[in-house]
């Protein structure tokens, strides 16, 4: 390599490093992170241990060796905690201007003897260039065209539904969510749903394709005042943790509260188009140990969120114009969510998933 | 054919003559001052090749049944030209270099029309999740419960992480310029190791494009994967061995060398063994030539090194690959002892969901597999030849000139051949035919020089018809290549297949895995099947449960029938924050032979699974069901741990 082009591989490298760390576009320090880290550390230890002129194998080594630099250099950062762009900058361009500066320390190497032989080239130089252009004009068309064709394939048609509590370790409130992905504007309505009963309804609303929209939805809570009684005579008392919670657990299960979300679209409301739901499961009482019914009693006292039946009562944010519906209190040993039409006839029924979403 | 074995009367004489034994020891030599370029046309005519499989890629997501035959054409068209020129008598050096280099821009161009804008294939989303890992925590070595062992070995993800860290690139974007570098360095440094070892840039060009047709080469080691990045590395060592045997050795082993060695140590694990196992092959050559051994006491520190390098780095690592690759290398080995007594065995040209491939593509595959088989035959005696060991009646003569062979990596790269049947052999096995397919790359490091020998030293001398019939049997080889690793599979198909890797990334189930990290959060415990699982941990940024990482086996519980208490216990155990289940999968076999991760109860089906297994959840009281698009249902499990 000659001193020239060391001097000059040197300064690239300099260059690369500061480029790479500043707030220039992406495709320009792309560039300068790429030959940063593909070329310049191994061309300067190429350029300090093969002493001799360029040739294609030593770009290629010099290709190798920088990426092999990289891992050692990563573990290195990795121990400093220095595994981000400045660490990666300066560890790079340490190790290039070490070998360019090293290879300016010693002897320059002989020049480029130009090849004697023929060079004779098929057609002028125009008529290369112009064949070489469409030739990069075509295959950059390619990639575009497979490209958009990677993008615009959507087999599926369909709409993401969620209901995800706020807080998940005393939810009060979901936010229930949705994002059109059906291909075309589509409008939707949701009912809010317990124990069977409709507790809330958005009315018909219109989403453009890839929209989304959330709501916000208060969730009761339940505590185990409302639980069926739980029987614990003839245990010890002296339950182990794993024991304690599945005893807890069981008890959770069944006084759990599922409040539902399900989604109509295009006002065809025979069957609900998806179904999402939290299961509530009742507070959990600030003693982590086993708990006696009579004990559990007195937890209904501890102030908390609105149970169900007093949230309820009072009017939801979307209820403006909507009758008040009342909870019906649950029955010992009934279902979760009834069979049964709800109240007013606005419950369609046990929520089934529909897996036949459209598909193109 | 028949002015070759002329020289030689009677059956033993024409074999002999046919397969070279006591063929002349050099090739003829060519001028390196010949720079004559290559024609532009051969670009364009690779770039209409690369149109005709833009094409076709484009045709198959839009369902047509006949886009894989224009793929396979596309690719024929734009290789065929360039292998002729390469092979051709009167190219120069420059111009055979200039037609290898061009066939692996087309070839690679060919992997980025197949995956424009994302990754889609399996290996490639457990080196992102890693990669992942890396820029969110800023340390190296966090677990990876899609490929525990991945984190272990962080070449690959190290360098990717870099770029995206200087340059704000995106990891796909970073993955396809870093993999370019790696196709075109790895390449030209096989075209320039081969060059010094047989003096020929004609056996070189041959040699590099036998070479293309290894099964892995189009794909597998294109893939944002670590085997992609050790395999430059396995041939800069190749190729900085050679060279330092003609100047400055020590400049070579201490600055170039070693470096790659540790590189590799912490790279990939299977080609730093393959580079441990090829330099202790040269000391061991080196150690029983004849003097002078002017190398001796280097090629035993490079192998020493080359040997400790990776055994060191598994140890410090906690020998991770030994619960990997462990039982995958059992199962294969004692599948193909099976195989040998006719036991069992592989359906060749059936995938694990019953599709059969084309009668043209069976034919194709095994065309290769059997040009293949000639060239070895035709190139085997003639390389050793090369190599400075000569048989015959020369060997008969003299038996001393038995350990008088000049070349050692010439005769390495030789006996590296006897692999490959091997790796055939794996490749009629099931749980063998992953090792059959690793043993690819490696074993065609030494099918392409030795074919290339033969080749050269059959057509030396000869028309241009011989260069002809050499592209086309090196276009067989590289299409057979592929539809033996890719088959069907090479494009994707326009509508989603169960458990079938590429064909089954579909926007859905990307859209709910981007979903789970804007509404759940990031690092929540998942447990999903195969696909799901992969977009979760890279889109979603989720931890999921493997069965590699606890060693439970979540399948279990999402698969059973009724959910009882074992499976409740099961989740409880693995920690589950959220389940997700894909409906998808109730409505077709596996394309790779599981849903899951391939345990007791997820393999060898006869039908689906019911629809009813999977909404099981539905009925449960403390489980939540928070996302649901028609097909993929999330549901919040939590609360089934009483402790939580």
């Amino acid at each position: 390599m000659g001193r020239a082009e060391v001097v000059l591989s040197l300064f690239a490298a300099g260059v690369c490093a500061a480029v790479a760390l500043a707030p220039v576009p992406i495709p320009i320090r792309g560039a300068a992170a790429l030959a940063l880290a593909l070329y310049l550390p191994g061309g300067g230890i190429v350029a300090v241990a093969l002493v001799g002129r360029p040739s294609a194998e030593t770009r290629v080594l010099s290709v190798a060796l920088s990426i092999a630099t990289c891992a050692p250099l990563g573990f290195v950062l990795n121990a400093l905690h220095r595994l981000d762009a400045a660490g990666w900058a300066i560890g790079l361009c340490g190790v290039a201007c070490l070998g360019y500066l090293s290879a300016l320390a010693r002897s320059p190497a002989p020049r480029a003897i130009p090849a004697a032989g023929p060079t004779h080239t098929h057609g002028s130089r125009a008529w290369r260039a112009g064949l070489l252009t469409l030739s990069v004009a075509i295959t950059a068309g390619a990639a575009l065209a497979a490209a958009r064709g990677a993008l615009s394939q959507h087999e599926y048609r369909f709409t993401d539904f969620w209901m995800v509590p706020e807080d998940v370790s005393k939810p009060s409130f979901a936010t229930v969510g949705v994002r059109n992905e059906e291909g075309a504007e589509t409008s939707y309505t949701i009912d809010i749903v317990a124990r069977g009963a409709l507790v809330d309804r958005y009315r018909s609303f219109v989403l453009p394709v890839r929209s989304e929209r959330t709501f916000t939805v208060p969730l009761p809570n339940v505590t185990f005042a409302e639980a069926a009684p739980v029987e614990l005579s003839g245990e010890p008392t002296d339950l182990t943790a794993e024991a304690a919670a599945e005893k807890r657990r069981q008890r959770a299960s069944d006084t759990a509260l599922r409040v539902e979300a399900r989604l109509y679209k295009d006002g065809d409301r025979r069957i609900a188009y998806r179904t999402v739901w939290v299961a509530l499961p009742p507070a959990v009482p600030p003693n982590p140990a086993p708990k006696l019914p009579s004990e559990a009693a007195t937890d209904a006292t501890t102030p908390q969120a609105p149970t169900l039946r007093e949230a309820a009562d009072q009017p939801l944010p979307s209820e403006v114009g909507m009758p008040t519906v009342r909870i019906p209190p649950r029955p010992v040993g009934s279902r979760l969510i009834p069979d049964e039409p709800g109240p007013e006839g606005t419950d369609d029924g046990p929520s089934k998933p529909r897996t036949n979403a459209s598909a193109e | 054919m028949a002015s070759i074995l002329s020289h030689r009367r009677g059956p033993f004489g024409l074999v002999s003559s046919f397969i070279g034994w006591g063929a002349a020891e050099g090739l003829t030599a060519e001028s390196d001052a010949d720079e004559r370029p290559l024609h532009a046309g051969y670009g364009l005519n690779a770039s209409l090749g690369l149109l005709a499989v833009a094409f076709a890629a484009n045709a198959s997501r839009n369902g047509n049944a006949w886009a894989i035959d224009i793929f396979y054409v596309g690719v024929a068209w734009l290789f065929l030209p360039l292998a002729y020129v390469a092979a051709r008598r009167d190219a120069s050096p420059r111009q055979r270099f200039a037609a290898v280099m061009l066939a692996t821009v087309a070839l690679y161009a060919v992997r980025f029309i197949r995956e424009p804008v994302a990754f889609i294939d399996h290996d490639e989303f457990l080196h992102w999740t890693t990669a992942n890992h890396i820029l969110d925590s800023g340390r190296l070595f966090s677990p990876n419960a899609l490929l525990p062992v991945s984190p272990l070995y962080p070449g690959l993800e190290t360098v990717a992480t870099a770029i995206v860290s200087l340059s704000g690139m995106t990891m796909f974007q970073v993955a396809t310029c870093l993999l370019a570098a790696c196709r075109l360095g790895f390449v030209a440094a096989l075209f320039l190791a081969y060059r010094r070892l047989s003096g020929s840039a004609r056996v070189a060009a041959c040699g590099s494009l036998v070479y293309m047709g290894s099964s892995t080469f189009l794909v597998f080691d294109t893939q944002f994967s670590y085997e992609s990045l050790a395999v430059l590395f396995v041939a800069a060592v190749i190729l900085a061995d050679a060279r330092s045997r003609d100047v400055r050795r020590t400049s070579h082993v201490v600055f170039v060398i070693v470096p790659l060695l540790a590189a590799l140590a912490v790279t990939h694990h299977m080609t730093a063994y393959f580079a441990s196992a090829y330099l202790f092959g040269l000391a061991v050559l080196e150690a029983f030539r004849a003097p002078p051994r002017r190398f001796l006491v280097s090629s035993i520190l490079v192998a020493a090194w080359a040997v400790s390098a990776p055994i060191a780095w598994s140890k410090a690592m906690g020998d991770p690959e030994a619960g990997y690759l462990g039982p995958v290398l059992a199962s294969g080995v004692h599948e193909a002892a099976n195989l040998l007594t006719f036991s069992t065995g592989r359906t060749l040209f059936v995938s694990e969901n019953g599709y059969v491939a084309p009668l043209w593509q069976r034919v194709a595959a095994l065309a290769s597999v059997a040009i293949v088989c000639l060239g070895l035959s035709v190139g085997f005696f003639r390389a050793l030849a090369l190599g400075g060991l000569p048989f015959g009646r020369e060997l008969i003569r003299r038996p001393g000139r038995l350990r008088e062979w000049r070349n050692g990596s010439a005769i390495l790269l030789t006996l590296l051949t006897l692999a490959y049947p091997v790796s055939m052999l794996f490749r009629l096995t099931k749980s063998g035919w992953e090792i059959g397919n690793r043993i690819g790359p490696f074993s065609f490091v030494g099918v392409g020089f030795v074919i290339a020998v033969g080749v050269v030293s059959l057509m030396q001398g000869r028309g241009v018809a011989w260069a002809g019939a050499f592209a086309t049997a090196a276009t067989v080889v590289l299409v057979g290549g592929i539809i033996s690793a890719e088959g069907p599979r090479i494009l994707v198909p326009a509508k989603f297949e169960v458990s079938s890797d590429s064909a089954s990334i579909s926007h859905l189930g990307i859209e709910a895995a981007k979903w789970s990290r804007r509404w759940l959060g990031e690092r929540n415990l998942f447990a999903a099947d195969r696909i799901n699982r992969l977009l979760l941990s890279t889109y979603g940024r989720q931890d999921v449960a493997s069965t590699l990482q606890d060693g439970y086996d979540t399948s279990d519980a999402v698969l059973a029938p009724t959910f009882g208490p074992r499976e409740r216990e099961l989740l409880r155990k693995v920690g589950l924050d959220y389940l997700a289940v894909d409906l998808r999968i109730t409505t077709a076999l596996p394309g790779v032979g599981g849903y899951f991760d391939g345990g007791d109860r997820d393999r060898d089906y006869r039908s689906p699974p019911l629809a009813n297994s999977l909404l099981k959840f539905d009925t449960q009281p403390l489980v939540g069901k928070v996302f649901d698009d028609g097909y993929v249902f999330i549901y919040d499990v939590r609360a089934l741990d009483g402790t939580r």
